[in-house]
Parts: C-alpha cells; structure tokens; sequence
C-alpha cells in the first residue's frame, strides 16, 4: 500500500516536474529565439505590407552622458540625452510593441488565435439564419456562410454620411459653376458596402443599402454627367469583384469601360472609337489572397487574375513626372512574379503601385487632356481611357500632395480639357475631404 | 508592467525565474526578489517607484520606532503609529481626489490643470493598506517590527501582489520572507494556477470588455432590454473574470517562488446573501477592512446600545465605496451593499432563510447585478434609464442590436465565463488529477491555453490595412 502510494507521488513527481520543464521551455524559446537573431529583426510584414517594430537600444554612452548633465545640474538635458523615454514610457510601450512583432513564429501564432475566434463566432452564429458571419473579432468584415469570399464591413447611411453627400454635391455645383468650360464626368462604381445585396444589409437598419447613391442622384447638379456601375445582385457582386480583395475584375472593369465611354462621348463628340478587347486571359499559375484575405486571415480558396489582351497601344507613361514603365503586366505575363508568398499584394503587382501622379501620354491627334481623379479600382482600366486622350493625368486626392491643389492648379499646369471622378462612392460622391478643391 | 503582456510573459518572467532559482540562499533571494519587484513597478510607474520606495524606507522605520516605544508606560507609539498610517494614506487620498474625485473644488481644478498628465498610479491602494497592516499589527503588538528592510521591502512591493493583491497582512508573508523556498510540486501548481488566471484574463474578460464598452457608450434611453442585460452579465463576469484571474496569477506566481498568498475570491456569484457575497469577494479588502476599521469600531463603541453594528456596517460600506473612487456612483454603491448588509442582520436575514437556496442566489445576484450598474455607470442620472432599459420601460431603437453591435460573437465567452464563476471546471479538473491519463491531458490543456493566450496578445499586434498604401 505505502508503496503504491509511493508510486503515485513519484509519478506526480515527475509529471510535475515535465509540466515545469515545458512551461519554461515556452517561456525561454522567445528570448533566446531574439538573441540569436543577433539584432537582425524582420523588418516588414507583407501579409501586412508595413514595417515591423524593432527592440529599441539604449545607449551606454548615452546614459554615462546623461548622469554628467545631472551631476552639472542639467536635468533637462540630462532627461532629453536618456531618461525621457522610460519616464513617458514610451521605451516600455516600444519594447512591447516589438516583442509582439517579433515574436517567434508571429504569424503561426495569430493564425491560431484567428481560429479561436472562428470557432466562437460559428457557435454564436449557429442557431440564426445569416448567409453571411463576421471573419473574425475585430475587422468588421464578413464572411459568406460557404467560405467561398470575404465581404467588407457595411457602410451607414445617417445623418453624417448624408451631410457628406450634401458637401460633395456642393462642391461639384460649385465646380460646374466655376468652370463652365471644362467636361466634368462622375463614374462610380457601387460597392457591395454600400449596396442593399450585402448579405448582412438586412439586419442593419443603418445600412446604406443604396440609400446614399439615392440621395447623391437626388440632390446632384442636374447638369453632371453621372453613370453608376450598378450591382443587380449578391451574385452580380460575385461575378465582378475579386472574393478575397475588394477589388473588381477585369470583366467588370471591362463592362465599365464601356459605360465610361459612352458617358464621355455625350462631351467628347469626337473621341476616338472604343478600343476592341482581344480576349481575357489567365495569370499562369497566379493564385492569390488579397487584402480582405489578409486582414482578416480566413482560410478561404484564393483568387485568380486575369487580365484583357489589347495590342498595338503606342504611349508614354510617367511616374511623379519620370519616364518610367509602370506596373508589372509584361512580368505576371511572362510569369516572372513572386509566386513564393501566397499573400503578395499581386493586383498592385499587376497593375502598379499607388502613385501621386500617374501620366499616360499618347501621340493619337486628341487635343484634350484628362484629369483622372480616381483611386486603385480604375488601374485595371485607366490606360483604355487615358487612350482617346493626348495626356491623361491620374491622380489620388488621398495624397497630401494633390489634396493640397485646387483643380484651378491643375489646368494651368496640364491644359487640362476634361475631368473623371472614377471609383467607389467614397472616390465620387462621398467624403467632401476627398473632393478636389474649385 | 502587467502579468498578460509580452514583455512580462517573455522577458521578466524567463530571466527573473532563472535567477531566482540559480540560488536558494533566502538572502539573494530576497535581494532579487526586491530588485525585480522595483524594476516591475518602474516599468509601469517610473516616477511613482520612488513613492513606494519612500513608504517603505518610512514604514519600516516607523515599525522599528513604534516597537521601541510601545511598552514603555509613557509610550508615544500611538502618535507615531497614527502619523505613519497618515503617511500612508495621504499620496493615496490626494492622488484619487486628485484623478477620480468628481467634486468641483477650486484647487483641485488647479492642481488637475497643473498636473494634466497625471493619472492614478497602479497598485497603490494594495501597498497603501499592506503599509497600513503591517504598522498597525505592529502597534498592536500581532507582529515584531522586522529589522530587516530587504523584508520590509519585500513584503510591500512583492511583485505577484503589487498591482492588483491580494492584500496581505505581514504575519502571512513573514516566515516565506525568511525562508522563500519552491519545490517542483509547488512551482507546477503555481504554474497551472497562473495559466488559469492568465486564461480568464485574457480570453474571457479582455473579450467580455469589447461588449460592455460597447453597450454602456450607448443612450440607455434607446436600449433595448435584452442588449441591456447582455451587456450587464457581460460586465459581470468581465469585472469577475479580470479581477479573479489577476488574483489567480498572483497566486500562482507566488506559490511558484515559494509564497503562499491568501485567496481572494470564492465563487461570488453563487452567494446566497450580500453578507455571504462580501466573504467571498475581494475576501483580503474585506478581512482588512474588518480587522481594521470594523473591529476597532465595535470595541471602541462597545458602550452604545443602538444602532452599533449596523452603523459600522455602514462606515465599513462607505469606505469600501471609497477605496473603489472619490465619486459619488463608487460611495452610493458601497452605501448600497452597506444597506442590505444591515437588512440582512435583521429581518431580510431570517426571510431569506426561511427561501429555497435557488431563491436565496437569485436574491444575491439581482443585488449584485444591481450594484454593478452603480459601479459602471458613472452618472447617476443615468442609472434611471439603465434600469428602464432593463425592465424594457423605455423606447429601444432598432438600430441597436447584438448583430449591429458586432457583439453576438461573444456570447460563448460570455457562457464560458459563467461556467467558470461556478466551481464546474475545477471539479472537472480536480477530478482529471485524480487519473493519470486525464492529469497529463489537462496539463496539456493548459499548456494549449498558455499558447492561446500568447497568441491572442500577439494577435494585436496583427495589423493588415486595405488601403495601406496611404
């Protein structure tokens, strides 16, 4: 019996001492994890497209320098040269900031934690009828109830939203007023966000719903010329966006083309005919997981890219003003991409990063100049537009430095003759911060 | 530096136990002991270390002089015991007026618009009334005066305790202070509680946080009654859940390094009277107050014949009121228990006896359901309507739901907290000790939550933007 007895405790004994062991071996695993890393730290995160934080140093020198300002009495200095940061703290918050980030296997980690939040917000969501359920705790997207896409968070339509609408449709009075002979057209592209066919639109009383794109239609200047790329359902949104990024396809971008055409011809009797698309074709081998993807890390099947085959374009493209290729078309094509990281940002990849000032430049005989206020849904198709142009200015206002010039700047600089406001509705109708100024 | 975060968890924790178990000599352990413990609060609170450090070099002092003179016949000990505990408790009375008193005195407004920074320094309350024991206990003659700082020290700055208790009183902690010894059994225990506690921090109530920030920021005059108790239960087992799994750290670390640290908590929830709730809430701030204010009360006024207990009952409640904040929602709510305390020594007391048990709980909780909303919602002119809101007296609005709140997706948390206010798991796990194949898994369990809690904190870290370009 006594030896039974003593069996057991042993055994404990031992299971005790394992739990130990393990618990600091967890414990352990990260700091050593660092110091191996010998100050070579990750530096960027592409699932994040950011830099990461870093352990800050403190400097030996420093401090030595530090206790001679106090000992001559130069607190001030004293505390700037070192101990400023420990008493404000923000050493502290560095330093937990960076052991998150460089945390060993960082990723993996988050990833699990996702997964927890997955398994209780399918239970939470078990017994109700929504097609669709939150992603995950915090990113306020959604995700469709067969896994197949990633949906944005709705938008609101209240008091504040619709004092916005009210603001932009002021300012395109005031341009159209300002400037009788310029051709202002407004395309935009209805987002699933703003949309009544979201999924979860039915729930929200607040939701938009379409409401605001109503409101902007009601109250707009009646002599802007306006088109709306319209969803005519979830399955519509399906077939033209990507299910993992909240961008649209090429086919829809496609579709818009024509639209946009057909609205700039009403001012543009002249413009030249309509480029004739060859054929849609396939990334080879591309599969990617876009931005909704990566913000919330739902497991869900990846995208594909296609793209429109369209020969003989002669142009000129500057960037910020320097002759450069732009975008990485011929690259993907070729199959010369980064086919390593599943989450590359590939639709930037494909067709360019976000610049202050994208310039296509066309020897086609056009005497009009295109001023593109837009955001990354036209890249898919600025350069069809930008071809029944001579130049076509492409410009982001989220960009300090165009929201910081008027439209008046813009047409003494480029002569300019037309301009678009192309993309969703916070690109053209939305967001008064977001309007050129008159 | 808080117990759930990386750099605790990561950097501290590691290095400090390496060294604490380097050597058992109880010397360089209490050397360690105290310079991490400065350190962990430095980190936090870097000029107010230099506060605690000042309380510790007064009271061990102040200890030292009181045990001098208190048998001496014309002993002065009770002067000096009385300035030490003023000592104490002034930075801790100036520092609340100053950042959570809601009076509108013209030098408070003055020092506030001079100090703008400043906020209340964690933790010291808890060493505030560790001081105040420990010189009292002395006084009285419970415990010696100890001659050695580095104990003195320790007792008031033990890091497990520091922030968030449990409180302590001196004659608990004095023979691990001279002798802090750990053995594996003890440092597995101490482990697996700590994991427990970390696990109901951080995945019960930091989630269950999201929910009652989220409801209580709303106008309780369009509340819906069924989000009104959802966010009230939220905040419940978020305030329960936060606190207990502290304390559970606390203990556990403690019982790691070889201390035993007394509990705080006892299933609250399940009391069958608000008198039985205050045994087992906060247990240490009650047994202090009882020890310290109560006790000293009832002898003082032992002469009076009305109204006695009752009115102790009540200074003890408004001091506990206090001691949450200077405002008056923290004073009315302690007033608020102080009152049915009272009921329960009279006639409430022998009625609810007289209940089923089930009945006897439903009393306890709807009171201290109740007593939550006083503690929660700051203004007292909107209690009326939260209370409106959960009866469904008032005009909801559509608009706010748990699905348009985005707070649907907690309701497992929620259900997870209330089986943990319940001794349901720890029966399931003292039941697994007891198999040895079921003791392995639950430890394995345990080790999996550790890695969930490390990954939902590093979870934060996770920033993807849609438009990162800008």
């Amino acid at each position: 019996m006594m030896e039974k007895k003593m069996t057991a405790q042993i055994k404990r004994n031992i299971q005790n001492l394992i739990f130990i062991i393990v618990i600091l071996i967890m414990l352990v695993s990260p700091p050593v994890y660092w110091l191996s890393l010998r100050g070579n730290w990750t530096l960027d995160s592409i699932l994040e497209d950011r830099k990461l934080a870093v352990f800050p140093q403190v400097s030996l020198r420093d401090l030595k320098t530090a206790a001679k300002r106090i000992y001559q009495g130069l607190y001030a200095e004293a505390g700037e040269i070192f101990f400023n940061q420990f008493i404000d703290t923000s050493f502290q918050r560095r330093v937990n900031k960076a052991a998150a980030e460089q945390m060993l296997l960082r990723i993996p980690l988050v990833e699990f934690a996702r997964a927890f939040e997955r398994a209780a917000i399918r239970s939470a969501y078990l017994p109700l009828p929504d097609e669709a359920l939150p992603a995950s705790f915090d990113s306020g997207m959604y995700i469709v109830r067969d896994g197949c896409c990633v949906l944005q968070e709705l938008m609101y339509f209240a008091e504040a939203e619709q004092a916005a609408v009210d603001a932009r449709s002021a300012n395109y009075t005031e341009l159209l007023a300002k400037y009788p002979g310029i051709h202002f057209y407004v395309f935009n592209i209805e987002t699933l966000q703003h949309s009544s066919y979201h999924p979860m639109a039915q729930y929200f009383p607040q939701a938009d719903g379409g409401r605001s794109l109503q409101y902007f239609l009601d109250h707009k200047p009646a002599d802007l010329r306006f088109e709306n790329f319209t969803l005519g359902s979830f399955q519509d949104y399906k077939d033209s966006f990507f299910k993992t990024d909240q961008h649209w396809n090429i086919r829809a971008s496609l579709e818009a083309y024509r639209e946009i055409y057909e609205l700039i011809k009403a001012g543009y009797a002249d413009i030249s005919p309509m480029l004739e698309v060859e054929e849609i074709e396939q990334v080879d081998g591309l599969e990617f997981l876009g931005s909704l993807a990566r913000k919330t890390l739902y497991p869900v099947p990846p995208d594909t890219l296609e793209y429109a085959g369209i020969e003989g374009l002669e142009y000129d493209t500057y960037v910020d003003g320097v002759l450069m290729d732009y975008g990485g078309r011929d690259r993907y094509i070729d199959g010369t991409y980064n086919q390593s990281d599943k989450f590359e940002n590939h639709y930037r990849g494909f067709y360019g990063t976000q610049k202050v000032q994208i310039q296509y430049h066309f020897e086609n005989g056009s005497q009009r100049n295109l001023l593109m206020i837009t955001s990354s849904y036209s890249r898919t198709i600025q350069l069809y537009i930008a071809s029944h142009f001579r130049d076509t200015y492409i410009i982001d206002l989220r960009f300090e430095e165009n929201r910081a010039k008027s439209l008046q700047d813009f047409i003494d600089q480029y002569q300019i003759s037309d301009v678009l406001v192309f993309g969703q509705p916070s690109v053209t109708y939305y967001s008064a911060e977001d309007a050129i100024k008159p | 530096m808080l117990f759930p975060s990386l750099a605790f968890l990561y950097i501290f924790l590691p290095i400090f136990i390496i060294l604490y178990f380097v050597n058992n000599s109880s010397r360089y352990r209490n050397i360690l002991l105290l310079a991490a413990s400065l350190f962990f609060y430095a980190w936090g609170e870097p000029l107010f270390v230099l506060l605690l450090i000042l309380m510790i070099l007064v009271n061990w002092q102040a200890a030292l002089l009181i045990e001098k003179n208190r048998d001496k016949e014309r002993s002065n000990s009770s002067l000096i015991s009385a300035l030490a505990v003023a000592f104490n408790l002034l930075p801790l009375v100036f520092l609340k007026m100053l950042t959570t008193a809601q009076w509108n005195f013209t030098w408070l407004a003055g020092l506030r618009a001079a100090f703008p920074e400043l906020s209340f320094p964690l933790g010291i309350s808890f060493f505030t009334f560790s001081a105040i024991s420990y010189i009292v206990d002395v006084k009285r003659g419970e415990v010696g005066a100890q001659r050695s700082l580095l104990r003195v020290a320790n007792y008031l700055a033990f890091f497990p305790k520091l922030l968030q208790g449990p409180i302590t009183r001196y004659a608990e902690m004095q023979s691990d202070l001279e002798n802090p010894r750990s053995d594996a059994d003890g440092a597995a225990e101490g482990a697996r509680r700590f994991i427990m506690g970390l696990a109901k921090k951080v995945i019960i109530a930091d989630n269950l946080a999201v929910v009652t920030d989220k409801v209580f920021a709303l106008n309780f005059r369009e509340l819906p009654a069924g989000l009104a108790w959802y966010g009230l239960l939220a905040f419940a087992i978020q305030i329960y859940m936060d606190f207990s799994g502290y304390t559970d750290m606390a203990i556990g670390l403690g019982r790691v390094l070889g201390f035993k640290l007394p509990e705080n908590f006892n299933y609250p929830y399940l009391s069958r009277s608000i008198a039985d709730f205050w045994r087992r809430w906060h247990m240490t701030l009650m047994n202090f107050f009882r020890t310290y204010i109560f006790m000293p009360l009832e002898i003082a006024r032992r002469r009076e014949k009305h109204f006695r207990q009752p009115s102790n009952l009540l200074i003890v409640f408004l001091a506990t009121g206090f001691w949450h904040g200077i405002s008056p929602n923290f004073i009315l709510w302690g007033l608020y228990f102080g009152i049915f305390i009272v009921l329960e020594s009279t006639f409430l007391g022998r009625w609810l006896k007289k209940l089923p048990s089930f009945l006897q709980n439903l009393y306890a909780l709807l009171i201290i359901l109740t007593g939550w909303i006083f503690f929660k919602v700051q203004s007292i002119t909107d209690w009326g309507p939260f209370f409106k809101a959960l009866l469904g007296w008032n005009a909801p609005s559509a608009l706010f739901n748990l699905r348009t709140l985005n707070i649907l997706m907690y309701m497992p948390l929620l259900l997870l907290g209330l089986a943990a206010s319940t001794p349901l798991f720890n029966n399931i796990y003292e039941r697994a000790r007891g198999n040895k194949y079921l003791a392995i898994a639950a430890d394995a369990m345990l080790i999996g939550l550790f890695v969930l809690c490390t990954a939902i904190t590093v979870s934060g870290s996770y920033q993807a933007f849609l438009y990162s370009e800008f």
